[in-house]
């Protein structure tokens, strides 16, 4: 299609961002869609800049920069009749919602996602729209509801090797669910299927995500010192990456692997640093959590 | 020293937080504005349905600061806590004669105790 339309330079460019983002070079892929963006607008075909733009947007908006970017996606979902444009718009503007915890706005925007995904027939698209929409439930307590939808997605990857990354994300998120629901075994199994893969595809920095949910199910499954095991090694990677979210919670699990374990001068070790470095002004919160177990309250994907 | 009893029930947690709003005399309203959480979400919170994140757990918990040591006393009061649990569990795998013994001495020990607090002085010695 790309070589009739003389369009490969933008397509092999979008192709190379969504490498770099697999392999966790933002600024790199962030780097090669403002290029894509250009090009497209070089073009002057008003679909392909939208595309590009909506490419743009969504790495913007998972580098947690993408509020100035939900006008122009609306205004792009809003004036399209095409499917493709409306799709990436209105997915771009589900995550930007999910990333300013608009959760409710942000379901919204990704059941048009999913909805427009179907009538494309895109599997991919309609696999991406079905784990937001999982992901924004989630979010909001509903893990039930949170998991069909993730089975939904699951489904509709292809067992083929190019796709082990995106299953593998979506297996994190359903193990998570599992987890929660306390039907450990499903989740371990999917928890270490999804950590194995990112390891064995290089993509460390979103192994981090199945290693906290492992870390969390090894407290539920009563195994604290395997949680302290598992989670350890996480928090020095979520550290070495800047990932604060996921620090905040393995401080958080590890404090209250330790204080199940018995060792509680390791879980005030733990949650002192959480006190110091995430919440300055709760001086309480050490002597809090040594004595209350939040576990039950505590929604690590909100 | 003994390492901090656990208290497990969100139910608990969510019925305080009720109370402590309410005390503080707010509507679900008022206090989910002040946590940026919907007021939906904070009734299913109450109700212990809807978990949150860390942040807003401890946004919560700083809303009530001045009431922290209460939120926990009555928490510890109110739960059957492992420890709790373990000593039924210990007590009713005893014979019946000498689970009676145990409810003796817990007796006597509960006399022993209202005695100390009515004369402070009578039982000096007693637990030497």
């Amino acid at each position: 299609m790309s070589s009739e339309t003389g369009h490969i330079p933008l397509e092999d460019l979008m192709s190379r961002a969504h490498r770099a983002v697999i392999a966790g070079q933002l600024s790199e892929a962030e780097e090669v869609l403002e290029a894509a963006l250009q090009t497209a607008r070089e073009t002057g075909d008003r679909r392909e800049i939208d595309r590009a733009f909506c490419s743009r947007a969504s790495l913007a908006i998972e580098l947690g920069r993408g509020d100035g970017y939900i006008k122009e996606l609306r205004e792009i979902l809003l004036r399209n009749v095409d499917h493709e444009s409306c799709f990436l718009a209105a997915y771009g503007i589900a995550r930007a919602y999910d990333f300013n915890k608009s959760y409710k706005k942000g379901l919204f925007y990704a059941r048009i996602a999913r909805d427009r995904a179907e009538v494309l027939g895109r599997r991919e698209w309609l696999a991406s729209a079905y784990n937001q929409i999982g992901n924004l439930l989630v979010v909001e307590s509903f893990f039930e509801d949170a998991c069909q939808e993730y089975e939904q997605a699951l489904a509709l990857v292809p067992p083929d090797p190019g796709s082990a990354f995106r299953r593998a994300l979506y297996q994190d998120n359903l193990g998570y669910c599992h987890v929660v629901q306390g039907r450990l075994v499903e989740g371990f199994r999917i928890l270490f299927e999804s950590y194995r893969t990112l390891r064995r595809l290089g993509a460390n920095r979103y192994a981090i995500g199945p290693r906290v949910s492992l870390c969390f199910a090894y407290l539920e499954a009563g195994r604290p010192r395997r949680a302290l095991l598992c989670g350890g090694p996480a928090l020095n990677a979520a550290e070495a990456d800047g990932q604060a979210e996921s620090v905040k919670n393995l401080l958080y699990l590890l404090g209250e692997a330790a204080n199940l374990a018995g060792d509680i001068g390791l879980a005030r070790s733990y949650f002192g640093r959480l006190q110091r470095e995430f919440y300055p002004e709760a001086g309480y919160l050490p002597d809090f959590l040594l004595a209350i177990d939040v576990r039950k309250l505590v929604n690590l994907k909100a | 020293m003994s390492s901090p009893q656990k208290v497990r029930q969100i139910q608990l947690v969510g019925r305080k937080i009720r109370e402590l709003r309410k005390e503080h005399k707010l509507t679900q309203v008022e206090l989910s504005q002040r946590l940026g959480i919907q007021q939906s979400d904070l009734s299913r919170m109450e109700q212990g349905e809807y978990r949150v994140s860390l942040d807003t757990l401890f946004r919560i918990l700083a809303e009530f600061q001045l009431s922290i040591g209460e939120f926990f006393d009555e928490l510890a009061k109110e739960t059957i806590t492992p420890r709790d649990q373990r000593l039924v569990e210990q007590i009713k795998s005893l014979p019946t004669e000498a689970q009676r013994e145990v409810e003796d001495f817990i007796a006597f020990k509960q006399a022993q105790d209202r005695r100390r607090e009515e004369n402070p002085g009578d039982l000096e010695g007693d637990e030497a």
